[in-house]
């Protein structure tokens, strides 16, 4: 995350009993474990059925029913409003602006917090999905019928949502950093894009229904509702009700564009954890041959990035390639076709882990100045003291640099233990025989190991 | 004399170690197991 340099003035972690790297031969010796004790113990398959129970009716009509829905719903919209109000009005000072940390840090990254504990709750506050529901009741109520919609393309799955998100995270981290060529994405820009946005989803929604674009097209939703497929609470037919954890994931990618945006979110985190340290001489050194070439610095540093936001979209997607046309070796496999979308879920827990380990340290900072002078003062402009918290500041002795690094370590390993966990489940359904099960996941063991790695790699240099 | 100055450039190679191990065993294990099966086949044949 480079709008705000806060997450590089980080001290680097000290006195550490070992040397970064053997705690990445010590994450993959308990995968290997863990992958051995799976082979012995796990015989069947167990989050293939959801086992959903609805909750209390009362509870579930006041979480859920109409009148949250509305009070979530115009809070959503109003957020949404003022949201664009800030980056126009407020300070072009990123970090003393509402707009930019509400925009990229509470709801990018607070969502899939909340979605993993509570479910899908981005449902509830996606004003974009309540502007055009009230639309389409007022359509209704005014026209005698419902809007007629087009019938969405199938075939084109949850594509719009991969390629919105990699553009989102492109603003983020490749146009807002440039390398500190630029001051990153301004306030206005925010509240320009935010504006673009929100007038792109509402002629998706009123061209092919507010619900289908939720589900396929809609960016935020779809990324949000991933992460909500491993927690325990899910709502079914307007009921809320609770789910075995991680079961939900296990249907989720069915639809084609799925596996592209798990790979994606681990990408993107990957790109921003490297652009400052792993990657940074070599997106240096394309930068300059481009420049070489008449780009200028801007551009060429964009262009450079951009290259090698790609090359990691590729990367990651090729070492899952791996582990599946791998595990298509193994006698009894299903269609290749059948592998590759059948083993994407496993990918959301590396995701969220990767997400979590990568900006612990950046959220815990940068949500108190949200909640804290963001919340009193959020134009920035020292006029405004709403709440007595204006002259609060971040306090950047709140969590250490260790307990960041162990944060990190341990938030890597559980996500690809879980991540290993779906995989041998999900083979134990698709083979039949656990032998053969057990077989076959050698090769997302080694898929596992090698995110594991890299990811641990990405964090010690981000962190030294 | 050893570039000791640059032996930071190196650092991602001390995380690659775990892989191969696995990959390896992975290998080994698929090369073994083909093996098995020639013999098991050729066996048969004779």
């Amino acid at each position: 995350m480079s709008l705000l340099p806060l997450a590089h003035a980080l001290p680097a972690p000290e006195d550490l009993p070992i040397p970064a790297w053997l705690f990445a031969w010590g994450a993959s010796i308990v995968l290997i474990v863990s992958f051995f004790a799976l082979s012995i113990g796990w015989r069947e398959p167990r989050f293939e059925r959801e086992r959903w129970r609805p909750l209390g009716a009362g509870l579930s009509r006041a979480l859920v029913g109409l009148p949250a829905q509305v009070l979530c719903g115009a809070v959503s919209v109003f957020l949404l409003g003022f949201t664009v109000y800030a980056g126009l009005r407020g300070t072009e000072a990123p970090d003393r602006n509402f707009a930019i940390t509400f925009v990229f840090i509470t709801v990018w990254l607070g969502f899939p917090l909340l979605s993993v504990l509570l479910g899908d709750v981005f449902r509830a506050f996606n004003p974009w999905r309540a502007i055009g529901r009230v639309v389409g009741g007022a359509f209704t109520a005014l026209a005698g019928q419902r809007p007629a919609h087009l019938t969405y393309p199938e075939a084109l799955g949850r594509w719009p949502a991969a390629i919105g998100l990699l553009a989102f995270v492109w603003l983020e981290i490749v146009y807002g950093s440039s390398g500190g060529l630029t001051a990153g994405v301004s306030p206005e820009t925010t509240a320009f894009a935010v504006f673009v946005y929100s007038a792109y989803t509402l002629a998706m929604m009123s061209l092919f229904g507010v619900e289908k674009w939720c589900k396929r097209g809609e960016v935020f939703a779809v990324y949000f509702g991933m992460f909500a497929q491993l927690g325990s609470f899910g709502v079914k037919d307007g009921r809320l009700g609770v789910r075995r954890p991680l079961s939900a994931a296990t249907s989720w990618a069915t639809l084609p564009g799925s596996v592209a945006i798990a790979i994606a979110s681990i990408a993107t985190t990957s790109f921003d954890g490297g652009q400052e340290g792993a990657f940074k001489d070599a997106i240096t050194k394309v930068a300059e041959w481009l420049g070489d070439i008449g780009l200028g610095p801007v551009g060429a540093q964009r262009l450079s990035s951009t290259i090698f936001l790609l090359l990691c979209f590729a990367g990651v997607w090729l070492v899952y390639l791996i582990g599946v046309r791998g595990m298509s070796t193994v006698g009894g496999a299903p269609p290749l076709k059948k592998l590759r979308s059948g083993f994407a879920h496993t990918l959301i827990p590396i995701a969220f882990a990767y997400l979590a380990a990568h900006y612990f340290s950046f959220f815990v900072f940068q949500e108190q100045a949200q909640f804290a002078y963001l919340l009193s003062d959020p134009l920035g402009t020292a006029t405004t003291d709403l709440f007595g918290t204006a002259s609060w500041s971040v306090d950047y002795q709140a969590i250490s640099a260790n307990m960041i690094w162990y944060v990190q370590v341990g938030t890597l390993i559980v996500g690809h233990v879980i991540a290993l966990t779906l995989a041998h489940d999900r083979a134990t359904a698709y083979w039949g025989n656990y032998r053969q099960a057990a077989r076959s996941q050698y090769w997302m063991l080694a898929v596992m190991v090698a995110f594991t790695c890299f990811g641990l790699y990405l964090l010690s240099v981000a962190n030294g | 004399m050893l570039p000791l100055a640059h032996v930071g450039h190196w650092t991602w190679a001390l995380y690659l170690p775990p892989l191969l191990i696995v990959v390896g065993s992975i290998l080994k294990t698929t090369l073994t197991e083909r093996r098995r099966k020639q013999q098991a086949v050729s066996e048969d044949l004779g």
